[in-house]
């Protein structure tokens, strides 16, 4: 069972409809201590204008006023969506240089020993005249030079071939 | 006589069915407007708006549907045009107004009305779509299908809207009475 603060951070974390409609149908609207946060049917019309009222009503605010405390709200819905995305640009740039800072060791590390394997020579065996030979390897210090000296077997066969 | 038979009488060009629902609706349709607009003049403009549209549009009303939410659609989508158009003031009511002009009609406070400051500020709190949501939710009673019906949305961001607003309202409801419990 996943607690209700569990299921509040799930709301949260995923801005998905479709999502946080099936969280309130499973969760919110079943739940005793997560219904005690939602306002119930009685209590909402207690603040709602309902159809025998509607002649006693006077307007709460004139009709400019109250679209200016729309757009009011509006732009700071939009300032608030701006700081969101001015703070969510700054902690990938965080994460993207922490992840160059340490990922960066092992990549330079690999690529240092990729260079230390080309810069390697190896030499199985040497032929001459399709015969193994004696090699030698000559690499004079301070240079890439690597000399190779391969001397042919020319010892005859016991059986007098050559 | 139900809504059927006078919406039958309508199309057959009889105006007294079309009062008989227009008797019937226009109450809901103020209070749901006036909760959206919050503003009495708004909301009686929706009103007359709506119940035009809804005459001009009669022959376009599939009558296997319910009336009401039908209604209600043309009722929400005149609300969002007024907000729509009177946005664009706004910013020129706030510069005016900084520059202490009287030119706009104040909401008299002066004038009898069961509705106080309290009540004004929670409905402020609670964005057009959250009002309208709580409006046809409660006072209503229509399901998740038929808000979101007319609200033109999906279902599940009716209920996302709704969820909000009772979460928002009962907020407010306890800070209040918290103020109340200190002073």
């Amino acid at each position: 069972m996943i607690s209700c603060g569990m299921h509040k951070i799930l709301f949260r974390l995923i801005p998905l409809n479709g999502w946080r409609a099936f969280l309130i149908q499973k969760h919110f609207e079943n739940c005793p201590r997560c219904r005690l946060d939602l306002a119930s049917r009685d209590e909402v019309l207690t603040f709602l204008v309902q159809e025998n009222e509607v002649d006693e009503i006077c307007s709460f605010e004139g009709p400019y006023e109250a679209n200016a405390g729309e757009a009011k709200k509006r732009q700071i819905r939009i300032s608030v969506s701006k700081l969101r995305f001015a703070w969510t640009a700054a902690g990938l740039a965080i994460l993207f240089l922490a992840a160059f800072f340490f990922l960066g060791h092992p990549f330079s590390l690999w690529r240092q020993e990729g260079k230390g394997e080309n810069g390697r020579f190896q030499l199985h065996y040497v032929k001459v005249d399709n015969r193994p030979a004696q090699a030698y390897l000559f690499h004079p210090q301070g240079t890439d030079l690597v000399i190779i000296w391969a001397e042919g077997n020319t010892m005859e066969d016991p059986n007098g071939e050559t | 006589m139900n809504d059927k038979k006078l919406i039958d009488a309508c199309l057959r060009g009889g105006f007294e069915e079309f009062t008989k629902i227009m008797e019937k609706y226009r109450p809901k349709a103020l209070a749901m407007s006036f909760n959206i607009l919050r503003n009495r003049e708004d909301a009686e403009d929706v009103c007359q708006n709506a119940f035009m549209k809804a005459y001009r549009n009669l022959g376009t009303f599939n009558q296997k549907n319910n009336f009401s939410s039908w209604f209600y659609t043309i009722v929400y989508n005149c609300c969002m045009d007024i907000l729509r158009k009177r946005r664009r003031f706004s910013d020129f009511v706030r510069k005016e107004k900084s520059r202490s002009l009287s030119i706009f009609i104040e909401p008299d406070e002066n004038r009898a009305s069961v509705y106080d400051k309290h009540i004004k500020n929670i409905l402020g709190c609670l964005s057009p779509k959250e009002r309208a949501v709580l409006y046809l939710w409660a006072c209503d009673r229509c399901s998740g299908e038929e808000i979101a019906r007319i609200l033109n949305c999906s279902w599940s961001t009716a209920r996302v809207h709704l969820f909000k607003a009772r979460k928002k309202i009962k907020k407010i409801m306890e800070k209040k009475n918290d103020q109340l419990r200190n002073a």
